[in-house]
């Protein structure tokens, strides 16, 4: 700064006043208000597919296969059995579909009504099991953060 | 069996929305010195500034911690490749910063104020 003042006389530009710069040089009054601000990355804002979040596209690929495989082999044994499985190809097809989303939420239920107990426990352990899991993820993310090393960069822009 | 299948599938995924949704919760928003301090993440500014030395000797940040950003339009792939988890600004660049990227970072307001920008004379 010094060897700066010994060549120019003045400054236009945006200088914050400070007291170690007011000792060796006079600055006018202040045109515009400083003071340090801390930037962060805006909150992470849920979407309206955070319901597909849980499993990855495959999981889905493979549940989605699991079901209509299921269908096709409950269709498959009952068909000439079931008198509920005849009909109209219409028919046949939405009684099977219906079967298997139906499973999906009704058969368990009944199979583990008397025991619902157990299953609210079971689920409420994997919850926070998989939950200090993720902790585990972040700290480590702030691990990695830390080892970083420092690199240079091009000046492009700079102020006092 | 399958209803076994379907029992564990259905499970997991309730289990697994709900742990999402607390991490997220828990997950705090960085708004505090302190917390940066303690957690030694990295922290931008610009080199060339006295905002570097302010960090050092008055915030007490590690010079390790603080990493020089040499222009303000760099910020943006720090912060997207995680080297820093929050900058430093004085009040005028921050604006510019913030009406720059609007809705994806916010400021906190300044708690440690200087005495503005003026012209030099000797």
């Amino acid at each position: 700064m010094l060897f700066f003042f010994k060549t120019y006389d003045a400054i236009v530009g945006d200088v914050t006043i400070l007291a170690s710069r007011a000792e060796k040089v006079e600055f006018t009054q202040p045109y515009a208000e400083s003071g340090l601000s801390m930037i962060v990355p805006a909150k992470y804002k849920e979407s309206a597919w955070m319901f597909m979040k849980p499993f990855t596209k495959e999981m889905w690929l493979v549940t989605g296969a699991v079901l209509i495989y299921t269908m096709f082999i409950v269709w498959f044994l009952e068909h000439h059995t079931n008198p509920e499985f005849n009909g109209p190809w219409k028919n046949q097809i939405g009684t099977a579909l219906w079967f298997t989303f139906s499973s999906l939420y009704f058969a368990h239920s009944k199979l583990l009504s008397r025991n619902s107990k157990t299953r609210i426990v079971y689920c409420a352990i994997h919850t926070s099991v998989l939950s200090v899991h993720q902790r585990k993820c972040i700290s480590s993310s702030f691990g990695s953060c830390i080892s970083y090393c420092m690199r240079h960069y091009n000046q492009s822009l700079t102020f006092i | 069996m399958w209803l076994f299948v379907v029992l564990i599938l259905n499970s997991s995924y309730t289990a697994s929305l709900a742990s999402m949704l607390t991490v997220r919760r828990l997950q705090p928003n960085v708004t505090d010195i302190e917390w940066l301090k303690r957690n030694s993440l990295k922290v931008g500014c610009d080199g060339d500034s006295f905002v570097k030395n302010y960090l050092r000797n008055v915030l007490e940040f590690k010079p390790e911690n603080i990493k020089n950003v040499s222009s303000e339009y760099s910020y943006e792939g720090e912060f997207e490749s995680a080297t820093i988890s929050a900058a430093f600004l004085e009040l005028p660049y921050e604006k510019v910063f913030i009406g720059h990227y609007c809705k994806r970072y916010s400021a906190t307001t300044p708690t440690y104020r200087f005495g503005g920008l003026g012209f030099v004379s000797s």
